[in-house]
Formats: structure tokens, C-alpha cells, sequence
């Protein structure tokens, strides 16, 4: 298994939207999602290329990397983070243009209403990226000091990328760098999130490039619960000394390439 | 069948396109309010709490407080500034928003536009329109903005500051119990420095026209209430001698660049502006001799007044292209 180690440095707060989602609480995961990683690095690819992959308001077209490239998420170091909550006064209907109106009238329709907005404040994110084929991982390396919108809101760019590392399965007792899957938290305290992965369609993992601007064959996202947990738990580890990838959250985000 | 794979936005222009960011630090002249919540008679300022690195030496001897609480300029309060700042801005005896039927929440969102290409429009569903002559259709869109703002967490650790204020009845001759209603307000302290950064992507120089009038118009309007306003930080930049205002324009296709973004954990303002300047003159991986223009392949960089040079070329050519205003003669 081969692994790449990005740093990701934001401009500004960061919305990844929590799902299942509330319309007027909009609150945040307290990490770079995986899904969400993975749609960044793309367009991130395609923009090194010149290209502005298309969206429309039903069905948008998703721009992923293929499943052979499985990003693991970026997360905050150690408990460097915080969440910043927001009141904004968001939009009840988009047909009027009375937010802008120099002279306005009383008005029931044309009104805001009160949100609550979460951005997640962090210096530095460390993502992780993992594949079998170094060839298809190097090509990510390219990516370095590109930036682009992430998320719901916010900007952030790579500060660094590193070498393709080859990692060892070992089963031992190390505090993992990234979440972990709902089977593996049995017995454990820890902070739970409602996560998703892509269900590919039959056709995702042929002829790729990351930088042709063709749509990912994705025919949907596929629930599941993942944990933090900050001490050291005994698991097999995909590892090289010193970053600790636990198998049981790759093959969980590695599910439906080869299943479904 | 055959997709289409196109943006949508190939048929506007045939000029190339380039990323853009402007890198710059604010400088509040005087106390400026941006609202957070109303408790109960107070008006709060929004503030964020940033955790504390130790990664920074200059930070090593605070780390004892776990965080700080810093002022802050949402981003998307500037953006929502600057968007104003285009539909009222100037065109001929009206607005530009009304010669375009553009505003906010309802947003054209025709590539054709010059706000909407910029800044990105949504229709949510099929709506109909009052037009000067006739109804007009317009369907439901999505134009993805390619503007993102960001920054605004202040460097200084200076927290709001409360005031007691008033609304005054506008009598000569006060007659009855028509006393003021006393409240109180926060307001974000002058002299606090704030780093902000505006990222485009993909934009012809003409699209970037607007993005450059707006950031230029917005910075007198931005602050909810009064007193509004702040200006674009001076001191010496290039060099020692000669006192510039604080703005980085980069013009690019790879980002050869390094960015200068302030650490918002970063609290010493001779810090900040150290590391801000490092990384203005790191060009290819390289640091480079103070100058006011750094170019390596396509990447073009405009520091201190040549950034505000490069950035009025943009202005006249808003001002012509869209606001259809000669600036030599006023007509």
C-alpha cells in the first residue's frame, strides 16, 4: 500500500457540511471529510489543467478521484482547531431582490431568516491519500501550492505534498491518524459522526485521468458511522513508523470498488 | 449518448484566462461594528476563537492561554459589501444592478452578466421577471461564483470594546417623557490590522475588472452601521524607506507563488508582517531580492504601490467596459 501526505492550508473558516443536515443550523464536520477530499483534489487536478468542470442546480455532475485513489481525510493536528459559530440572516425566498433595493417596503415575504452558521478555524489539516498504484498517487503530486473553493465555504490550498510512502499492514497498539469505522469503536468512548462514501457505478474505475474534465461514475453515497478516539487502541495498521492508517476505516471507504 | 462536458462559460470570451488573488491587510481607522447577536440592550461583535500552536517561537511564551479571542471581518460580510458596491454602483442617471435586473437574493445569473460571472448567481426554479417592456422567463440556474473571499481574523489580540449610546429624538424642544433609549454596542477597536484575501479562478482580465472594482468600492463601505470604513495598510514594504500600502496581486496560471497568508494564531504584528513578507518575495521555491514586480514563467506578481497601480488599470477598465464611462473626459 502506498501513501501520500498532503498539508492543507485554509485561507479562511471552513463549512463540510454535517449530514444529515438541518436547514437553518448548518453545522460542520471538524475535519476535511473524505468524499469531500477527494472532489477537492480533482478539481485541483483539472484546474492545473485549464479546466472548469460544469455544475447544475438538480443532479449535478460529480468530479471525483477514481476509486482506485482512496483519500483517507485531512484532520486538524492534535486538538488544534475550533469551532466558530455564527448568526446569519439567511434567505427564506430567492424571488425578490429586496436585499438589495435601495427603497424598501414593509414586506411579509421578503424576509431573512435567523441561521446558525459553524466554520471550522484550523492552522493546518494533514490529509492523507492511499493506493496500490504509486504510479496513479505520484500524479496527485503535481498539486502543490494550487488552491481552490473546499466545501460548503471556505478556501484552502496545499502547503505540501509529499513523496509516495510505502506502508506495511502490522497489527499493533497506536493512536490512529485518522477515524475510525463503527465496527471498530465497539466498547470505546469517542466522538461519533454520520459520514458517506461514494457508491461507484460499474464504469468508475475504467480509463481514467485525473485531469479530463469527464464525470465520476457515481450512482450515490452510501452511509456510515466513523469515530474519533484519542488515545492508542490495538489495530492493524497499514503504517510506516510513524503514521498509523487503520485498515478496518480503508476498507470501509474501499467498499463498492469491488462489492456493490 | 454524448455528454457534454463543457463549463458553460466557453462561449463569453475568447481572451485567456488566468487565476488571480489579492493578498492585503486592513487597517480599521476607527471603531467598526460587525454585528454578531443582540443579547438583551447589547449589540456584540462577531469574534472568533483561534487555537493556540506551539509550533510558532514568537507564540511559545502565550501558549499557557490554550486560545485567543481575536475581532474578525467575515468574509462573507465583505462579499456581501462588495456585491453591493457593483449593483448600485454608478451607470449613467441609474444603477448598474437595475440596467441588469440583477440583485440579491435574486440574482440574474446570466454568464453574460458582469456580477453573476464573477460572483455566481442561483435560481432555484423557473421564475418570471418584470421587465421594462415585457415579463421576462428566466430559467432555474446555477452560475458557480469563481470569487472566494477569506482572512479577516484580526492579528492583534484586542478585544471589542463596549460603548454606551443613544437614540436621540430629533427634537428642538422637548416636550412630554420623550427620553433617549439608552443601549450599548461593541465595537472592533481602531488600529487592529486585519489580513483578507480574495482567490479567483479561471477569469479573464475583464472579469477580474469587476472583482477589482469591488474590492476597491467596498473598502470605504465595509462595517455594519456607522462609522464604516478601512484603508489598506501602509508601511515600508519593498523598501525600508518608503512607506506602501500592505496588497499583493498575483496573476497566474501555476501558482508558483508563496502565499502570503498571516497565521491567525499569530498575535505580535512584527511577527505577522515578517512572515506576510517572507512569503511575498519567495518566488519558486526561492526567496528573492525586495521588488516591486516578481514574474517566473506566467506567474506575475504586483507588491506595494505597483499592486495598486496594476490594480487602477483594472478599475478604468471596469470603468469603460462596464460603467461605459471614458475616465479621461467624465462622459
Amino acid at each position: 500500500m502506498w501513501m501520500l501526505q498532503l498539508v492543507i492550508k485554509p485561507t479562511s473558516g471552513l463549512t463540510f457540511r454535517r449530514m444529515p443536515s438541518s436547514i437553518l443550523h448548518i453545522s460542520t464536520y471538524p475535519f476535511l471529510p473524505p468524499t469531500t477530499m477527494s472532489g477537492f483534489l480533482r478539481r485541483l487536478k483539472l484546474l492545473e489543467a485549464g479546466h472548469l468542470p460544469e455544475t447544475a442546480v438538480k443532479d449535478p455532475d460529480y468530479y471525483a478521484l477514481p476509486p482506485q485513489l482512496c483519500p483517507l481525510g485531512a484532520y486538524p493536528i492534535g486538538q488544534n482547531y475550533h469551532i466558530h459559530t455564527t448568526k446569519r440572516q439567511g434567505i427564506r425566498s430567492f424571488k425578490h431582490n429586496a436585499f438589495s433595493r435601495i427603497v424598501r417596503y414593509q414586506s411579509t415575504k421578503e424576509v431573512y431568516q435567523l441561521h446558525t452558521w459553524e466554520y471550522l478555524f484550523a492552522e493546518n489539516l494533514i490529509g492523507y491519500v492511499v493506493s496500490e498504484d504509486e504510479e496513479l498517487l505520484s500524479q496527485l503530486r503535481t498539486v502543490e501550492n494550487f488552491g481552490c473553493k473546499i466545501g460548503k465555504e471556505g478556501y484552502a490550498f496545499v502547503d505540501m505534498v509529499s513523496e509516495p510512502t510505502q506502508l506495511l499492514l502490522e497489527k499493533k497498539r497506536a493512536k490512529p491518524d485518522t477515524l475510525l469505522p463503527g465496527a471498530a469503536l465497539v466498547g470505546l468512548p469517542c466522538k461519533a459522526f454520520p459520514l458517506y462514501r461514494y457508491a461507484w457505478g460499474d464504469g468508475a474505475s475504467k480509463g481514467i485521468s485525473l485531469t479530463f474534465p469527464e464525470p465520476s461514475d457515481i450512482k450515490g453515497f452510501v452511509p456510515f458511522v466513523v469515530g474519533e478516539v484519542h488515545g492508542e487502541i490495538e489495530l492493524d495498521y497499514y503504517t510506516d513508523g510513524n503514521v498509523h492508517l487503520p485498515k478496518a476505516f480503508i476498507d470501509e471507504l474501499w467498499k463498492g470498488e469491488n462489492d456493490d | 449518448m454524448a455528454i457534454n462536458v463543457k463549463s458553460g462559460l466557453e462561449d463569453y470570451s475568447a481572451k485567456q484566462r488566468f487565476n488571480f488573488d489579492i493578498y492585503a491587510i486592513f487597517e480599521g481607522g476607527q471603531e467598526l461594528y460587525f454585528g454578531h447577536e443582540t443579547q438583551v440592550n447589547v449589540n456584540i461583535v462577531e469574534t472568533v476563537t483561534i487555537p493556540l500552536s506551539n509550533n510558532n517561537d514568537a507564540e511559545k511564551e502565550n501558549s499557557k492561554d490554550k486560545e485567543l479571542e481575536k475581532c474578525y471581518i467575515s468574509p462573507t460580510k465583505r462579499r456581501g459589501v462588495e456585491r453591493r458596491t457593483l449593483i448600485w454602483a454608478p451607470k449613467g442617471n441609474g444603477l448598474l444592478g437595475d440596467t441588469l435586473n440583477c440583485g440579491i437574493p435574486h440574482t440574474c445569473s446570466k454568464a453574460e452578466c458582469p456580477i453573476c460571472r464573477v460572483f455566481g448567481g442561483l435560481i432555484t426554479s423557473a421564475t418570471e421577471v418584470e421587465n421594462e417592456s415585457a415579463t421576462e422567463k428566466r430559467p432555474a440556474t446555477t452560475l458557480i461564483g469563481r470569487l472566494t473571499h477569506s482572512g479577516g481574523v484580526a492579528i492583534q489580540e484586542l478585544g471589542p470594546e463596549e460603548k454606551q449610546r443613544a437614540m436621540h429624538p430629533s427634537l428642538l424642544r422637548q416636550e412630554g417623557d420623550e427620553t433617549p433609549t439608552p443601549f450599548k454596542r461593541e465595537y472592533n477597536q481602531p488600529g487592529l490590522l486585519y489580513p483578507v484575501y480574495n482567490h479567483c479562478l479561471s477569469m479573464t482580465d475583464n472579469e477580474f475588472s469587476t472583482v477589482a472594482y469591488a474590492f476597491m468600492s467596498a473598502l470605504a463601505r465595509l462595517g455594519a452601521g456607522n462609522p464604516k470604513g478601512v484603508k489598506i495598510y501602509d508601511a515600508p514594504l519593498v523598501r525600508e524607506d518608503k512607506e506602501e500600502p500592505w496588497i499583493v496581486i498575483d496573476r497566474y496560471l501555476a501558482p508558483l507563488g508563496k502565499r502570503p497568508v498571516i497565521s491567525p494564531s499569530i498575535t505580535d504584528i512584527k511577527a505577522a508582517k515578517k512572515q506576510f513578507k517572507k512569503a511575498v518575495f519567495s518566488v519558486a521555491g526561492k526567496e528573492q531580492e525586495p521588488i516591486d514586480e516578481l514574474t517566473e514563467g506566467n506567474f506575475h506578481r504586483y507588491v506595494g504601490d505597483t499592486a495598486i497601480a496594476k490594480l487602477s488599470e483594472y478599475l478604468i477598465e471596469f470603468e469603460k467596459g462596464v460603467l461605459n464611462v471614458d475616465a479621461a473626459t467624465g462622459n
